[in-house]
């Protein structure tokens, strides 16, 4: 049994569009029309008001005026607490100023101040008060798109750790990639079976009216005939138009076991389209988490492979050799004759040749191609051209 | 009616048929769509014919699929009596 919940929608959104199959029909009288078409006024009006009042909770009104007497002022900026009281209420005031050596004990002593006076205030909210309290600057955290992961995915890098790490990463997302593209195809083809479905019904229906048309007009014809032929030839005229009107019954008999088969099959398929939509929705999501995820991991080592780049470049600058020279040499357990020279450029390079690059990804998986057609195992994750 | 709004048919025969909509509606479990929508046809006892549709649109464009089922059109049935009533009360 299921549940008759609903939503009231606009229908103006489907103002204009191609019937497919014809609308079921029910009378209603004036009363209850009004009744039904009521519930649509009174969405619509919700929606405007809505409308109205939108602007006001999305810009509350700050008031900044002076607060009233007795009521606690909040100052946070600390210059100017050197010059006025930091607060203008009457409580050990003497004794807390006398006490504050230090920002840190002030502020321990507002916070504390602040509490005891919302203690007091419990019952008679002050909004403006809270918001001094809850207004420090919250750093909203940059949304990253797909763009931005992929940006950051086919960054070139310089060493083949990096390179590698990174790999993991393209294989883990081009499989949610290629699972997202195999269900938006499979939502596709079961639409299309959808189409079909609807058509097939269509078609159905216009050879069972047909049919109906017919029976009326075969109806109409013996008639005509019983009245006014008698004769064995009328009778004979009789005999086939029988004939057609049983075939046409036939035909509206097979086209609405036909029409209820389809219908179902319809049922099914539209099921089936609404749980591929749902599944569809769910990869994309995992793919926006993934990208949530995973995209600062990889800024971080395209920034770190660049680092160490450029302390190479120092390096092979100060010293005049080679990079590969240089590794070699760090390999060889040399390179702490050269820092012996106090050379920045090489203290950066060590600094940095110590620190692990970054953690491996959990989750390796196997790859056959990127997204956007293009093939993974060509993307360019390896070193660039020194 | 106040406020009248009109949707667009175009119908299997190749004409276009300018409606008015009543009503649109979702239903919560199936997310199906529907329009119910009049030609403001009277008979001698002063009822109205109302239409009752199931609305797709996508790539496609706006496609009106009519009720699909014997069972959805019976819940529709209830949805449309259950809005008549809530008014009466």
């Amino acid at each position: 049994m299921m549940d008759n919940e609903i939503t009231i929608i606009d229908g103006q959104e489907y103002s204009d569009g191609q019937e497919a199959i014809v609308s079921k029909k029910i009378k209603v009288n004036d009363e209850k029309m009004r009744a039904i078409v009521s519930h649509k006024q009174i969405e619509e009006r919700k929606e405007a008001t809505l409308k109205e009042i939108e602007p006001i909770v999305e810009e509350p009104e700050v008031k900044e005026e002076p607060v009233a007497f007795d009521e606690p002022e909040f100052v946070k900026n600390t210059d100017v607490e050197k010059e006025e009281p930091v607060m203008k209420f009457a409580f050990s005031r003497e004794g807390a100023y006398q006490a504050r050596e230090t920002e840190d004990e002030i502020s321990k002593a507002q916070e504390d101040r602040i509490r005891d006076l919302g203690d007091a205030y419990k019952g008679q909210p002050k909004p403006e008060f809270k918001k001094v309290i809850d207004e420090k600057p919250v750093e909203e955290k940059k949304k990253v798109t797909t763009e931005m992961f992929i940006q950051a995915l086919n960054h070139p890098c310089y060493s083949d750790k990096t390179s590698q790490y990174k790999e993991s990463f393209a294989k883990r997302y081009k499989q949610i990639n290629d699972r997202l593209e195999a269900q938006i195809d499979e939502t596709k083809r079961i639409m299309a079976m959808y189409m079909e479905a609807t058509e097939t019904g269509a078609k159905l229906l216009i050879t069972q009216n047909e049919a109906k048309r017919n029976i009326d007009g075969i109806n109409a014809l013996q008639l005509d005939f019983l009245m006014d032929n008698k004769d064995e030839e009328s009778i004979k005229v009789l005999r086939d138009l029988e004939d057609l009107f049983n075939k046409n019954k036939e035909i509206i008999i097979s086209t609405t076991a036909k029409i209820k088969e389809n219908d179902q099959r319809k049922a099914e398929i539209g099921e089936n389209e609404q749980a591929s939509k749902t599944k569809a929705s769910q990869i994309e999501k995992e793919r926006a988490e993934y990208e949530e995820r995973e995209y600062d991991k990889l800024v971080e080592a395209n920034e770190r492979d660049a680092r160490v780049h450029e302390a190479e470049n120092g390096l092979t600058e100060f010293t005049g050799i080679a990079d590969d020279e240089v590794k070699a040499a760090s390999q060889r357990e040399t390179v702490t004759n050269i820092s012996s020279m106090e050379s920045p450029a090489m203290n950066k390079f060590e600094s940095l040749r110590e620190q692990p690059i970054v953690e491996e990804p959990k989750t390796v998986i196997g790859v056959n191609q990127f997204m956007n057609g293009e093939s993974y195992d060509d993307m360019s994750f390896g070193r660039r051209a020194l | 009616m106040e406020d009248k709004k009109t949707l667009t048919i175009n119908k299997l025969d190749g004409t276009t048929e300018e409606v008015e909509e009543v009503i649109s509606f979702e239903f919560n479990d199936t997310k199906k769509r529907y329009v119910v929508y009049t030609k403001n046809e009277v008979d001698q006892n002063g009822n109205i014919t109302i239409y009752v549709t199931e609305v797709v649109k996508d790539e496609h464009g706006t496609r009106f699929l009519g009720v699909a089922t014997d069972e959805e059109w019976a819940r529709i049935k209830d949805v449309l009596r259950s809005l008549a009533k809530s008014e009466e009360a």
